[in-house]
């Protein structure tokens, strides 16, 4: 049987953390105990021997810790089972510790008792179940050992804040001890108590966020299946009623003839919408990803290139501004170019005829960034936050354009999210847009 | 002589379609609902033009007949014209220059089929 239970909250990595946490959490307690020696010397409190033996233990909290440091940074690797060692040793020395700057400030008279309970709860915290009531009897250990020890005058009590002992008397001891072993366990059940629960919650999270994450995906799942399944038939529509409006050419009506041609035309329209479906799950699944080196420079000519008939058709200038360093990037081709490819139409369609669209490439340190400008209708500044939202248009958008399906940035969206990317609009209405793309360069394997 | 055409798709209006078109452009049209019984049929009726559909049964059935096409000494000059499928996936385009040497047809055109188009296409790829 595995002394740690089987939560993902109790793995080398959470262990480290803590490790970290701990040693970080000691300075400020020896900084603290510092602060505490100033103050007895301001205050005038114990004998200069006194003080020097507390600098003492001070001064061994600062080598250990050191140590511990050295240690958790030295190692590269460390399995759960030693770090939950280098915990307690920790841990253990600490408490002793403790105990002697307890003894120096006058045993039972000590406020420092108080920091006991400390030990109790960051033992709860650090540790899973039963650790908070070992570490409770330890510290009792610790205590009733030195109150023991003085009162059969093994050791000479130390007369800190008082300066002669008071509690001479043994009942008067015994009754105080009670009191903080009460307080020890006391404390110990509550921490227990409070990081048990919240360690429930937490694995409780986990799972409900996986279980949303598995509805997330079987509801991709259906829409790919459905947008797939109902591509065939509408395409299959779709030639037909092309068949039959050239078989019967010029024969019929003119009325017949607008109906055919805008069936075919709605038919285009839902073919567009299932498309957009499908590309919005893409990525979904990994067998339809494929990560590989890109030359941007050359991805973005290839588009550039590819649309300026349709800007020469509305007289706009498309220009393409790169650098000369090569632009080498690791990424899916097919969704990089639906990214580039968005934004460039969405330019040329929202900008009035004789304006124009830059796209440009800039290559950072870090990062990659790809801006696509244009000098057309802009969106409204309330409009922006909803842009990127599945099914949205804004309504220049609608009065312009009539058709559209409301998907596009919402594809874009996504595919930059396959990249770890991000994008942002910058606009003024009446005055142009300017998308940027940011593309991080980090290391993929 | 009319030239002969076999289309190979599994759905049948979408064939009739063709079927119609093609045969106002003057060609005689055959068909096959799958990739087998289409070879036996370019074997034994010896088309001019296969119009070879990329997805019937399975995901990449066209791809794999047009591979024995090109495969069988007697079979495997017969110009192919590929139909794919909407969008495929993510509106990956076919390049026919660029993609020959993996993908052993002549031309390829997206469903839906315009009528116009699918008749250029049958032209342009037919041997005289």
């Amino acid at each position: 049987m595995s002394v740690f239970p089987e939560t993902p909250v109790f793995n080398s990595a959470s262990m480290l953390r803590r490790d970290k946490w701990l040693i970080r959490l000691r300075w400020l307690a020896i900084l603290g105990l510092f602060a505490g020696i100033a103050f007895f010397v301001l205050l005038d409190l114990g004998s200069s021997a006194t003080i020097l033996r507390i600098a003492s233990v001070g001064l061994v909290l600062v080598l250990s810790n050191i140590l511990y440091f050295v240690f958790t940074t030295k190692a590269k690797q460390y399995s759960l089972l030693s770090l939950v060692g280098l915990l307690n040793i920790q841990m253990v020395i600490d408490l002793i510790l403790l105990t002697l700057l307890i003894y120096f400030t006058g045993s039972q008279e000590s406020p420092l008792v108080f920091f006991y309970i400390f030990h109790i709860i960051l033992a709860s915290i650090i540790f899973p179940g039963g650790f908070s009531y070992i570490y409770s009897l330890l510290v009792i250990m610790c205590y009733s050992t030195l109150l023991l020890l003085e009162q059969f005058n093994a050791v000479v009590h130390v007369a800190f804040f008082n300066a002669t002992h008071p509690l001479e008397d043994p009942g008067v001891v015994f009754v105080q001890w009670s009191i903080t072993v009460i307080t020890v366990f006391a404390a110990a059940y509550l921490a227990q108590n409070v990081t048990s629960r919240h360690r429930r919650v937490h694995a409780s999270l986990k799972i409900a966020n996986q279980k949303l994450q598995e509805v997330n995906e079987s509801k991709t799942t259906f829409f790919r299946f459905a947008s797939h399944e109902m591509k065939a038939p509408i395409a299959t529509i779709q030639s037909t009623l092309m068949v039959v409006e050239d078989v019967l050419g010029e024969q019929v009506d003119e009325r017949v003839h607008d109906m055919l041609d805008r069936a075919i035309k709605r038919t285009a329209e839902v073919i567009e919408m299932l498309k957009d479906l499908a590309d919005l799950t893409y990525g979904n699944f990994q067998e339809n990803q494929h990560f590989e080196a890109l030359d941007l420079k050359l991805i973005l000519s290839e588009l550039v290139s590819n649309n300026k008939p349709d800007s020469q058709r509305k007289n706009q200038t498309l220009t393409l501004d790169l650098p000369l360093r090569e632009c080498i990037y690791w990424g899916d081709v097919i969704a990089l170019k639906k990214v580039f490819l968005n934004l460039i139409t969405n330019a040329i369609r929202y900008t009035p005829d004789g304006g124009t669209v830059n796209v440009s490439l800039a290559n950072h340190d870090e990062y990659y960034t790809i801006d696509v400008v244009d000098t057309g209708v802009g969106i409204p500044e309330d409009e922006q936050v909803n842009i990127f939202k599945e099914f949205y248009r804004t309504n220049s958008a609608r009065a312009q354009v009539s058709d559209g399906t409301g998907l596009g940035l919402a594809i874009v969206l996504r595919m930059i999210e396959l990249h770890e990317g991000s994008i942002t609009v910058n606009s003024k209405e009446g005055e142009g847009s300017r998308f940027t793309v940011t593309l991080p360069l980090e290391e993929r394997l | 002589m009319a030239k002969k055409v076999l289309i190979i798709d599994d759905d049948f209006d979408l064939v009739e379609a063709m079927r119609i078109t093609l045969e106002a452009a003057g060609f005689d049209v055959m068909d096959a609902q799958d990739g087998t019984r289409g070879l036996d049929m370019i074997k034994t009726e010896s088309p001019d033009l296969v119009l070879l559909d990329v997805m019937m049964s399975s995901i990449d059935e066209g791809f794999q007949v047009a591979y024995k096409i090109r495969e069988d000494e007697a079979i495997k000059d017969i110009p192919i014209v590929m139909l794919t499928a909407v969008g495929n996936q993510t509106g990956f385009q076919f390049n026919p220059g660029k993609d020959a040497d993996f993908l052993p047809v002549d031309a390829f055109l997206e469903k839906p089929v315009n009528p116009k188009k699918l008749v250029d296409v049958v032209r342009q790829n037919i041997k005289a």
